[in-house]
């Protein structure tokens, strides 16, 4: 082999790097374009006016703060008197918890119950097995609700989850969890858009591909059937055990469903610290669950669907996304070296794609929930971060507008142009968002003022927050760093706007 | 046809309303970005 075909072979490694950064864009512009069809192929059609009996289970630790109001709003549900019961299991709590429940057991009788485990801290799957052990002991319940302490439930959204059980096959419905906090701030109304793309966008897409990925944790309804199918027990041996039960109920050939006008408000963490937190919880419990169903991806002949290509596809592209990332960077820094001409093509292709894709997600969330979209515009608009932004803008504007860039430049024994030095820049940037964005969250940790924590995260991007957890779960995971379960603070903030 | 069975179809109509809204929105914004894209890549005279 001689070095021209060595650096033949180099530059399409590098090619197929930068077109693997495009593959979490493609899949997720698919997504978008599969909500439409749910508006003809939806469940409503098999929906009947179904009131089974539901007890509610909450696990609450420590959630003295919420679990008054999230009572009341589940004992303001429109529904048939009588035919639902709360179970809020006290794992072990030292605040107030046990004094407000005892507080609404006198004001609700009959309908709020208060489980106590002595021993806690274990884990929200343990609390949720102690209540649910109780539920199932007795036949009254028909289907059973699975929730967050701080979430608050609109008076129809029981009602609008029950109509799915009606048709037996379905074993679990899901509901759409909205950030609710009330003071919001930036974090809070970028978690609030995210949402509006991982949940009303992506869950619609994937009813239409008859396969969810994750039943909300804050809002899960069950038919007692289904849960009894799983040995009445909840995952304990990861840190997502919604994915978990999500997974388990398609494997057993139950479908689930989400419905995106049944409606639940919960209180998101207001800080990166906090979200860092929970979601490096989520991306860890996502790993361990890819690597315990390794059997099913992408093997339709053992489950139709959650071994469905398409499916697979959606999963990996989402849990792999920094890698994709990371790949696009060194694809692009390789091909500006090896092969400059495919370095254009590249890195057109790329910005390109994602820039259209950005466009049309920005405009779409406006139509799947608008007042959320209208709430968070600022958010969505600098979802990807400034410094991306600006690298997208430079894209598509007339390139002599920046002739003042072709000014030489010598970096120790290196001589370049201003402008090669922002195009190598640009291309290190998708990679290095990512540190940016870890070091945005570790310098708010030591105390940054948040203000200035609201300017940098402007600059570097909600995104790159994201995909940043990511990475640190793959190492957390690589490392078997212990399974803590670090549970997300509480303050009541979340209110149902009027 | 008692009050929860009547309640229970003006929800579900209305819910299916909503789906139809965001399918035809989908179309609009298809549309939108169809001319966005077309723009930038037809040569410009």
């Amino acid at each position: 082999m001689t070095l021209s075909d060595l650096i033949d072979v180099l530059a399409f490694i590098c090619l197929v790097f930068v077109f693997a950064g495009i593959i979490p864009v493609i899949s997720s512009f698919t997504q978008y374009l599969l909500i439409g069809l749910h508006g003809i192929t939806n469940h409503y059609s098999e929906c009947k006016d179904y009131t089974p009996k539901v007890s509610i289970v909450i696990p609450a630790w420590d959630e003295g703060d919420v679990i008054g109001a999230s009572i009341d709003s589940l004992m303001s549900l429109a529904y048939p008197e009588g035919a639902w019961r709360i179970y809020v299991v006290d794992d072990a709590s030292t605040d107030q918890t046990p004094d407000v429940l005892r507080k609404k057991m006198l004001e609700y009788p009959g309908s709020v119950f208060h489980l106590r485990r002595e021993v806690g801290g274990q884990g929200k799957a343990h609390a949720l097995n102690h209540g649910l052990s109780t539920i199932l002991a007795d036949d009254w319940a028909e289907a059973i609700l699975i929730m967050d302490a701080d979430v608050l439930f609109e008076p129809l959204t029981l009602r609008r989850m029950t109509r799915h059980l009606a048709d037996k096959s379905i074993g679990a419905v899901t509901a759409y969890v909205k950030e609710g906090s009330e003071p919001g701030n930036l974090v809070t109304r970028f978690v609030a858009y995210e949402y509006i793309a991982a949940q009303a966008a992506a869950r619609r897409a994937q009813n239409v591909i008859g396969v969810l990925a994750c039943l909300a944790g804050g809002a899960q309804l069950h038919s007692r059937t289904n849960l009894v199918e799983m040995g009445g027990l909840i995952d304990t041996t990861s840190l997502a055990e919604d994915t978990f039960t999500t997974f388990k109920t398609q494997l057993n050939g139950r479908r689930v469903m989400f419905d995106g006008n049944a409606v639940v408000w919960a209180e998101e963490p207001d800080t990166l610290e906090g979200l860092w937190k929970q979601r490096l919880r989520w991306a860890r419990g996502n790993i361990q669950l890819t690597v315990a169903f390794r059997h099913v991806w992408f093997r339709p002949h053992k489950n139709k669907r959650l071994g469905s290509a398409a499916f697979g596809i959606l999963w990996f592209s989402i849990l792999l996304m920094p890698l994709f990332m990371i790949a696009a960077s060194i694809g692009l820094l390789g091909l500006h070296w090896l092969r400059p001409n495919w370095e254009i093509a590249g890195f057109a292709t790329l910005w390109g794609t994602a820039s259209a894709v950005y466009v049309f997600e920005r405009l779409f969330s406006y139509v799947i929930d608008p007042t959320t979209a209208a709430r968070t515009w600022l958010e969505g608009f600098l979802f990807p971060g400034l410094i991306s932004l600006v690298v997208a803008a430079v894209f598509f504007l007339p390139q002599n507008w920046f002739e003042f860039l072709d000014v030489p430049v010598s970096i120790g024994s290196m001589h370049s142009t201003w402008r090669e030095v922002a195009s190598l820049m640009s291309y290190a940037w998708i990679s290095l968002c990512m540190v940016a964005a870890w070091g945005v969250y570790a310098l708010e940790k030591r105390g940054l003022w948040p203000w200035l924590r609201n300017m940098l995260l402007i600059v570097v991007g909600y995104g790159p927050v994201l995909t940043a957890i990511s990475i640190a779960a793959m190492v957390a995971e690589w490392k078997k760093t212990d399974l803590r379960w670090d549970k997300t603070l509480k303050t009541g903030r979340a209110r149902i706007p009027t | 046809m008692n009050r929860f069975e009547k309640d229970f179809r003006k929800l579900l109509a209305q819910d299916q309303r909503a789906e139809t809204r965001i399918f035809r929105g989908e179309i609009i914004v298809l549309v939108i970005f169809a001319i966005i894209v077309l723009a930038h890549f037809l040569p410009k005279s």
